[in-house]
């Protein structure tokens, strides 16, 4: 029973991790059309900025600053890198082919990761916790708090960007934007300050579950590509671009890892998610949760 | 003055009594790619030979030989297919693990490495095709996904299945050196000539693949597959082809590697490896199959000059401080190679290659035909030659020699003609809209059939449902065969074709090209008769230029036949794909507002090339907009209106209907939108 609850409490905790992962780049997908490839090092970044804030002499000499504050600020941080990373490498190609604008976002990840390289050396790292490595035990099983804490911010981050997609005026002119940017734009929309705010958003949150996420491992240059993977996975299970259906991915992606893994072929578990995205992307385009017509994309 | 991105005309001046050749021919048949090809093996051979000294710089061009096969099969994948695949080194992984396997147990009593590589393509390939056409629905970002997700289980099941990979600690150790004849390449001076021969032989299937129709229709489906699928072109094969071929090839690359390199970790195939395939196609330029050459050396040798020289050239002592530490430049190689990708994408998406094409061109153009030599031939540098074309003949003449039917005597047959199209009761609906609804036509035999109706009344829907582009119910039959709907393509083979409402050309196609996508003759068309069966190909392909030459004289596009199409106006795209549609031969065309955006003159035109294809026996239907056009060439016509049928006969009494009447003008108590 034990074992039963402590592969249940961690393929809830994966899959809010990929849930965490996926809502990132579905802001810039749902605001823009363009799946980001370098969400996956921004969440990297988020991580080493977390470390560099808080530990040593903390950023430009200043001093290590306390957790929740680092947090805060690698947030802030990750929000204007996101902005600035829209002014770069975004807004040039606008208009230009979906695979165009993939590729620099490929080579948007090249940097970022050689970058992190440079900066911080490619031996781990490791962040801490505000929770210290406390675990709370049900029914015999431990399970850390660090991951209730993913599980409950995941929660509230996707809530929030429901809320923000469906009953903001940021939202309806995002959504707006995305299905037809010129229109939006003769409508009045800011279309610009969109995007920008759209990368932002999307580049903040990769620093959340970069500071989230760090304190469960090691913090080195693949971190966040592997949860960006994961992310994936629960987003076309969710149905590519719902947000709601992120969490049933995610959900479902966790629970097959750790749950069906736990106990066939332990060893080959992490192939899971995976097996049954390409099962999903074979049978159902559409996604799992969600009906009506095969998305284009 | 305009870059000249095709070479000029080769083939004139000797009159030979051979069986005469088609003077035009797509431009990937002008130049001399197998001459060039043998050059540059030769060349690399004999630098090898002469020029490399040390191991070091031995082992950097075994690692760019390596990298280019790899590369010219993404080059195949998504350079040509437009595939957006991330698995290029999860195949080669595939390939270099199951050889390195095969040979270790010696598979069937054969330990050879020969033997290996025979496995490892068999599997690859198989792996490729399974993977191809479960995710055939898959479109653009899914397909990378669904290719991230392949390639993370590869690299997960390498690194758990040890009985497999016969691994400790992740690395594989011992894999057989390959030999040939009692040759081992056990060194990396040896190794080299394997890397060369590997190398020769990819690029020689990729000249072989764009000296066929594979390629051409690979860049249609890519750039447009459901107009691609219309005229014929059986796109998911090719697609398949296309990813099964590239896959293999890495499969290739990888089986040399381990058994070269005598040892494997799942890290070598990771994704690095992944994002460094792409960096190298698309600096080297993703449009040529010199391309990831160049991008391969780019990103071999650069960085090592940049860390202080390579192949004798002496590198750039320079050193930076960056976060406290001492950098040589070649530490910010992905940043740089990073930066790059990021300004070729926004500044010159041709890549090097096509960067060094404008310099040549803009630089060497202009030859003057005076100096014109076998060298200014074989660099592809000798102007094109004015000629003048024989005029095409003026639309009049073409009605008048194959009859001019009158509009007014026809209509006496009309009740005997058998019906050639019949569809019944076909509908579509987009949600709750009923954009057809239940409508019933027949196209008579060698009759146009005039398909009228205010804007969104639903005919361009009802020629969508008809070719398989969009959903809908109904059946349909052509001379009596029924017709599956919903899939586009199926009405093609039994000799349907359409054009449509805005002209579907491909701008990175030829003109000439364009038109031999509808090709009615599919046979030789394949990847194994592109390898395997040149000659055949190529009698095949020189009728085909020939046919479809005579179709674009036909509609006087006979001068910009190797033009590519992104040259043309409106109105002579809108030409072209009515010799397009000609070309296919069909026994139906369907025609969606041919004369849109055409002046008087070019409407008069177009009406002699329709009335010539009467003559010969095609039927047609015609959705138009102007109405002198339609009573001009059609002796029946039909009239939609909010996707039901109105009134279907003589154009006379239909125009006379009040129901039309209505349709077009509105009625007074404005029900109507």
């Amino acid at each position: 029973m034990s074992t039963f609850v402590a592969l249940l409490a961690s393929g809830l905790a994966a899959g809010a991790i990929a849930a965490l992962a996926a809502v990132g780049f579905l802001i810039t997908y749902k605001a823009t059309g363009v799946v980001n490839f370098a969400q996956g090092d921004l969440i990297t970044l988020g991580a080493y900025i977390g470390i560099w804030v808080t530990q040593k002499e903390g950023m430009f000499g200043i001093g290590a600053l306390d957790l929740v504050p680092g947090y805060v600020v690698t947030v802030l941080i990750m929000f204007l890198i996101g902005m600035v990373l829209e002014r770069l490498a975004y807004a040039p190609l606008r208009g230009r082919s979906i695979h165009v604008i993939v590729i620099t976002t490929l080579g948007a990840a090249l940097v970022l990761r050689a970058f992190i390289g440079l900066w911080q050396g490619t031996t781990p790292k490791y962040l801490d916790s505000p929770l210290k490595g406390e675990v709370l035990t049900i029914a015999g099983a431990n399970i850390a708090y660090q991951r209730v804490l993913i599980i409950v911010a995941t929660a509230i981050i996707v809530i929030a960007t429901m809320v923000l997609f469906a009953r903001t005026q940021f939202g309806r002119q995002l959504r707006a934007t995305a299905v037809d940017r010129d229109t939006a734009k003769l409508c009045g929309v800011p279309v610009n300050m969109l995007s920008m705010l759209a990368f932002g958003l999307s580049s903040a949150l990769a620093g959340v579950a970069g500071v989230l996420l760090a304190p469960l491992g090691v913090v080195d240059l693949t971190l966040g590509f592997n949860f960006m993977l994961l992310g994936f996975a629960a987003a076309v299970l969710g149905g590519f671009g719902s947000i709601g259906g992120v969490v049933v991915g995610g959900l479902a992606i966790g629970l097959v890892q750790y749950v069906f893994g736990g106990y066939v072929l332990r060893d080959f578990n992490s192939m899971y998610p995976f097996i049954l995205m390409l099962a999903v992307i074979a049978l159902r385009p559409q996604g799992l949760f969600t009906r009506g017509s095969v998305q284009r994309l | 003055m305009t870059v000249e991105t095709t070479p000029p005309t080769t083939s004139t001046g000797t009159p030979v009594a051979a069986p005469p050749r088609p003077s035009v021919r797509p431009p990937a048949m002008r130049g001399q790619p197998y001459v060039w090809l043998g050059l540059f093996v030769v060349g690399v051979g004999l630098y090898r030979q002469f020029g490399v000294t040390g191991l070091g710089d031995q082992d950097l061009i075994n690692t760019w030989l390596y990298y280019c096969v790899i590369v010219v099969g993404f080059y195949l994948v998504f350079g040509v297919s437009g595939q957006f695949a991330f698995s290029q080194g999860a195949f080669a992984a595939v390939g270099g693990y199951t050889s390195a396997w095969a040979t270790r147990i010696g598979l069937m009593g054969i330990d050879s490495f020969w033997w290996g590589l025979v496995v490892a393509i068999v599997i690859t390939g198989l792996l490729a095709v399974t993977f191809s056409l479960l995710m055939r629905r898959a479109s653009h970002f899914y397909f990378a996904i669904a290719t991230l997700g392949l390639s993370e289980i590869i690299l997960v099941v390498l690194r758990r299945w040890t009985e497999f990979t016969d691994s400790s600690g992740d690395t594989t150790v011992g894999i057989r050196d390959p030999s040939f004849f009692g040759f081992t390449f056990n060194t990396p001076y040896r190794e080299f000539w394997l890397w060369l021969g590997a190398l020769g032989i990819v690029l020689l299937v990729t000249i072989f693949v764009a000296r066929s129709p594979l390629q051409r229709e690979a860049i249609a489906g890519r750039d447009q597959d459901v107009v691609a699928s219309t005229l014929g072109v059986p796109t998911l094969r090719v697609r398949v082809v296309m990813f099964v071929l590239g896959s293999v090839i890495a499969g290739i690359a990888g089986a040399i590697f381990v058994h070269a390199k005598g040892f494997a970790t799942p890290d070598q195939f990771g994704i690095d490896l992944g994002l460094g395939i792409f960096v190298m196609l698309i600096l080297g330029g993703i449009d040529s199959r010199w391309g990831p050459i160049v991008g391969a050396a780019f990103y071999v040798f650069v960085p090592q000059w940049l860390q202080g020289g390579v192949l004798g050239i002496p590198g750039i002592e320079f050193t930076v401080d960056a976060f406290g530490q001492q950098h040589r430049l070649g530490d910010f190689r992905d940043i740089f190679f990073g930066s790059l990708l990021v300004i070729t994408m926004i500044a010159f998406p041709v890549g090097l290659v096509g960067v060094g094409r404008l310099l040549k061109s803009v630089s060497l153009d202009r030859v003057h035909p005076a100096n014109r030599t076998w060298l200014s031939d074989l660099f592809g540098i000798t102007p094109r030659k004015h000629a003048p074309e024989p005029a095409p003949p003026s639309p009049s003449d073409v009605g008048a020699q194959v009859g001019d039917t009158d509009p007014g005597s026809a209509p006496t047959l009309e009740a005997e003609r058998p019906a050639v199209l019949v569809a019944e009761g076909i509908g579509v609906a987009f949600g709750g809209v009923r954009a057809v609804d239940g409508v019933s036509l027949s196209v008579l035999e060698h009759e146009i059939l005039g398909l009228v109706g205010p804007n969104g009344s639903g005919k361009t829907t009802f020629l969508n449902a008809l070719t398989g582009v969009v959903p809908a119910t109904g059946s349909v039959q052509v001379r009596g065969r029924p017709v599956g709907l919903g899939a586009p393509g199926r009405v093609r083979r039994l000799g349907v074709v359409r054009t449509y409402q805005a002209p579907q050309t491909y701008e990175h196609l030829s003109c000439l090209e364009d038109v031999l996508l509808s090709t009615p003759d599919r046979d030789r068309t394949g990847l194994a008769s592109a390898c395997l069966v040149r000659p055949a190909v190529n009698r095949h392909e020189r009728a085909r230029w020939d046919a479809a030459e005579h179709a674009l004289r036909r509609v006087g596009l006979g001068d910009l036949a190797e033009e590519p199409t992104s040259r043309l106006s409106y109105g002579q795209r809108r030409l072209l794909e009515l010799a397009r549609a000609i070309h296919a031969e069909p026994g139906i065309l369907l025609l969606d507002e041919p004369s849109a955006g055409l002046d008087a003159s070019e409407t008069e035109q177009l009406a002699g090339h329709l009335r010539a294809l009467q003559g010969e026996g095609v039927s047609m239907l015609l959705v138009d907009h102007k109405l002198d056009f339609i009573t001009g060439l059609c002796t029946r016509v039909a009239v939609l209106e909010l996707g039901q049928l109105v009134a279907v006969g003589p154009a006379a009494s239909v125009f006379e209907d009040q129901r039309v009447v209505d349709a077009y003008l509105g009625v007074d108590d404005g029900d109507l939108d």
